[in-house]
């Protein structure tokens, strides 16, 4: 039975629109690096866009098929008119995908065929006071922009009282981190949770993530998953139907949302502020096309362990590069058994199904 | 056999210049590798030998050890199919004494680049797997619109056409390439030194202006951008030193020469053409047989007009003036509205009627250049390719497609 959580998941953007269309102005987020907290504190809600189920061929045709689809379904739902409720879209320097669809959706805009308009949250990301100086810069423009989309000021108050509503949709997501943790939740279930977390009003998520409640313990072969980050839940679905259960992930739409920190306090000056923003990014779970080879194979050892893992599954769609690069020195450190599915084959769940049959063999 | 003895002249010095450098590193001297879009100014400045990675690609790929250098990267356990220009000198290593172009690439000590894209950063991590290199990286920022046309303002006006958050931050980062090479070489910077190089680069690209100048103008066209290629990329390579100073004004100089002399690359020039894009390096013959057939020559690419246009940076501040340089160079040939904008100028002012774009798959923006061409009034074929995949690239249906477009510009 379809629980009330995985509705929500499955359909955030009627849900956001339905907010929109009540007179809050609603601004997208695409990827993990745009801190939420400010957009909220402006009054508009943040809301992150997942990929859509748009045709990508007008996208394709504009952007180029030799990028992440990811990206490419973003740029089609903007493109048909999907997201025509956003007051704006800030972009991630994430991955080069989004910075390809920031360039093409301002570009577009700047012709006319878009509504809303666009801004590149331009976060860098090596352990250097430069790059930090760099960021502050970039929030600071961020919070401008935010400001003039949402037609409301950011205050210390209202950043504070974003910050709380944000603090609760965290601390369900951190109960249900436990469960999964335990062997009480799948990660579809997971998925869905992180999901309604990025995309809804901190109330209407934390409500649902506080009534979805645990599930029956499963004894499910336990698997870490590395690579793409998923356009749906089809591949964590396929995974699970094998009998195995995603016991953790490193992509931006899993567990790594929980290691960028909330502000633990709210500076008065807007500089210190930022910097602590800027800061918890930086300091959080390295991100495949944003990180080194190293950090990215300490921290999924870790995360492997922290897991309880007994497998490593790394599922990479075409034109996402940087996984495929992290997968040596992944593989080499993980200390468990470890299989790559990648290219036009990730598309192919019958494959994924087939690695991890494989995997599960081997373990 | 090139019509330029500019081009030979480079060519003959970049062999000479390259076993010189194979026996310095012999001798123990230490050398780095640097990607084209990482600043080398520092390395001139403090004399630390240096071999850019897309020059080494270059070599690589015309010595057909393409396929076999992505072969060995793939045996070392990384893909051998992403950022392959990149990559070509991390798997040119394992290349057999035989096999390996112009004797080799010696090992590198440093290795440098900028976090282009999602994997740069891990094509340049990966030559740590041996721990004696060291590696140094810079962030990569994005394109921001200039507020007016960037090619008149980024001599003098650099920070409205990049911004000053960018140039600080690429700034900030010269300062510690600086600290990091005199920890790992023992030598010592010396600003007088890279106000000199600087001097040296700004005299070196204002040569390559008047060249590009004197081509635009040009009917019909006197000069092979097969041949002007070298005569270009070599020096550039060599940006910051004397000899690349005078291997620039040389290529003006015999250039004016052969346009006061009426010179015609060919004779009965019926079609100019434009290529956009990375060249294609294997087979430039191609572009002969499109002059005898159709009459149809290419007068422009990239090398000598980014030269001309990209590279000049004028200011008291050197550290700010490098950053100012680099730090957007590769927005002014891809990212919209720089390079849209960019290439409807230069295709104006060469007098092009149609241009081959080729459109490589880690770039942003292309259909957006082919957008603004065509809007222009200018026909553009896409070839979609790598430049430096050898198995990604049927030559001859490229040349196919391109013998069509020109006879359809022809009627």
């Amino acid at each position: 039975m379809t629980s009330e959580l995985e509705r929500a998941a499955r359909d955030v953007r009627s849900a956001v629109a339905i907010v929109a269309a009540s007179g809050r102005p609603v601004i997208g987020i695409v990827g993990r690096d745009v801190p939420a907290v400010l957009v909220a504190a402006s009054g508009a809600h943040p809301y992150r866009i997942a990929p859509g189920d748009e045709l990508t061929d007008e996208a394709d045709a504009v952007m180029g098929r030799a990028v992440d689809r990811a990206a490419s379904r973003v740029l089609a739902a903007v493109m048909a008119g999907s997201l025509d409720f956003l007051r704006g879209i800030l972009v991630s320097r994430d991955c080069e995908a989004s910075v390809r669809l920031f360039y093409t959706l301002q570009e577009l805009h700047r012709r006319g065929a878009i509504a809303p308009p666009v801004h590149l949250v331009d976060q860098v990301h090596q352990n250097r006071e430069s790059t930090l100086q760099y960021n502050v810069a970039q929030l600071a423009t961020m919070w401008e922009m935010v400001e003039a989309w949402a037609s409301g000021g950011i205050s210390t108050r209202s950043i504070e009282a974003a910050r709380n509503e944000l603090a609760d949709v965290r601390g369900e997501l951190e109960r249900r981190r436990s469960w999964r943790r335990s062997g009480r939740l799948s990660g579809t279930a997971a998925l869905h949770g992180y999901r309604v977390a990025a995309a809804l009003p901190p109330t209407d998520a934390a409500r649902l993530l506080r009534d979805a409640g645990s599930e029956a313990d499963d004894a499910g072969f336990p698997v870490f998953l590395t690579g793409s980050a998923p356009l749906g839940d089809e591949v964590y679905r396929a995974i699970e139907g094998a009998g195995a259960r995603v016991v953790g992930e490193d992509h931006d739409w899993g567990d790594p949302i929980l290691t960028d920190r909330l502000p633990a306090r709210i500076a008065r000056d807007r500089d210190s502020l930022l910097r602590e923003l800027a800061t918890a990014r930086l300091a959080g779970a390295p991100a495949a096309a944003s990180s080194t080879m190293a950090a990215r194979a300490k921290a999924t050892r870790e995360a492997i362990a922290a897991s309880g893992a007994r497998a490593l599954l790394s599922v990479v769609r075409p034109h996402d590069e940087a996984p495929a690069w992290d997968w040596r020195h992944q593989r080499e450190q993980a200390d468990v058994a470890a299989a790559m599915v990648r290219g036009e084959a990730a598309d192919d769940l019958e494959q994924v199904v087939a690695v991890v049959e494989t995997l599960r063999a081997a373990s | 056999m090139t019509r330029l003895e500019s081009a030979s002249a480079a060519l003959t010095h970049q062999r000479e210049w390259f076993a010189s450098l194979r026996a310095a590193v012999a001798d123990g001297e230490r050398f780095a590798l640097v990607n084209a879009d990482a600043p080398q100014e520092i390395l001139r400045a403090m004399g630390i030998p240096y071999v850019v990675n897309q020059w080494w690609a270059s070599i690589v790929t015309a010595k057909q050890a393409a396929a076999e250098s992505l072969e060995q990267v793939a045996r070392s356990g990384y893909p051998d199919d992403s950022r392959q220009y990149d990559v070509l000198a991390l798997g040119s290593r394992g290349l057999d004494a035989e096999g390996a172009p112009w004797g080799g690439l010696p090992k590198p000590d440093l290795v440098i680049a900028e976090l282009s894209g999602d994997a740069t950063g891990k094509v340049f991590e990966a030559w740590t797997d041996d721990p004696s290199i060291g590696y140094f990286a810079y962030e990569r920022t994005a394109a921001i619109t200039p507020d007016g046309p960037w090619w008149e303002l980024a001599r003098w006006h650099w920070d409205r056409v990049f911004g000053p958050e960018r140039i600080a931050l690429m700034a900030a980062e010269n300062r510690l390439l600086i600290e990091f090479l005199e920890e790992r070489t023992g030598r010592t910077f010396e600003l007088s030194r890279l106000e000199r190089v600087m001097r040296l680069i700004n005299e070196q690209e204002e040569y390559n202006r008047e060249t590009r100048d004197l081509i635009a103008a040009a009917r019909p066209t006197p000069v092979r951008v097969s041949d002007t290629i070298p005569a270009v990329m070599v020096p550039q390579w060599h940006r910051g030193s004397e000899w690349g100073r005078d291997a620039a004004r040389a290529l003006r100089d015999e250039v004016a020469g052969m346009v006061a002399a009426g010179g015609a690359v060919c004779e009965g020039e019926r079609t100019r053409l434009m290529w956009v894009g990375r060249g294609l390096w294997s087979d430039t013959s191609m572009y002969r047989r499109f002059e005898e057939e159709y009459g149809a020559v290419f007068v422009w690419s990239m090398y000598l007009a980014i030269a001309a246009d990209g590279y000049i940076r004028y200011g008291d501040d050197a550290i700010q003036a490098l950053a100012a340089r680099f730090v957007g160079i590769t927005d002014l040939l891809y990212a919209p509205p720089l390079a849209p904008e960019w290439y409807v100028k230069e295709a104006r002012t060469h007098g092009v009627d149609g241009v081959v774009h080729l459109v490589a798959d880690d770039v942003p923006g292309a259909s957006f250049i082919t957008l603004a061409l065509e809007e222009a009034g200018i026909a553009v074929l896409e070839i979609r390719a790598s430049n430096a995949d050898p198995r990604t690239l049927d030559l001859s249906d490229v040349e196919h497609a391109m013998s069509a477009f020109i006879a359809g510009l022809a009627t």
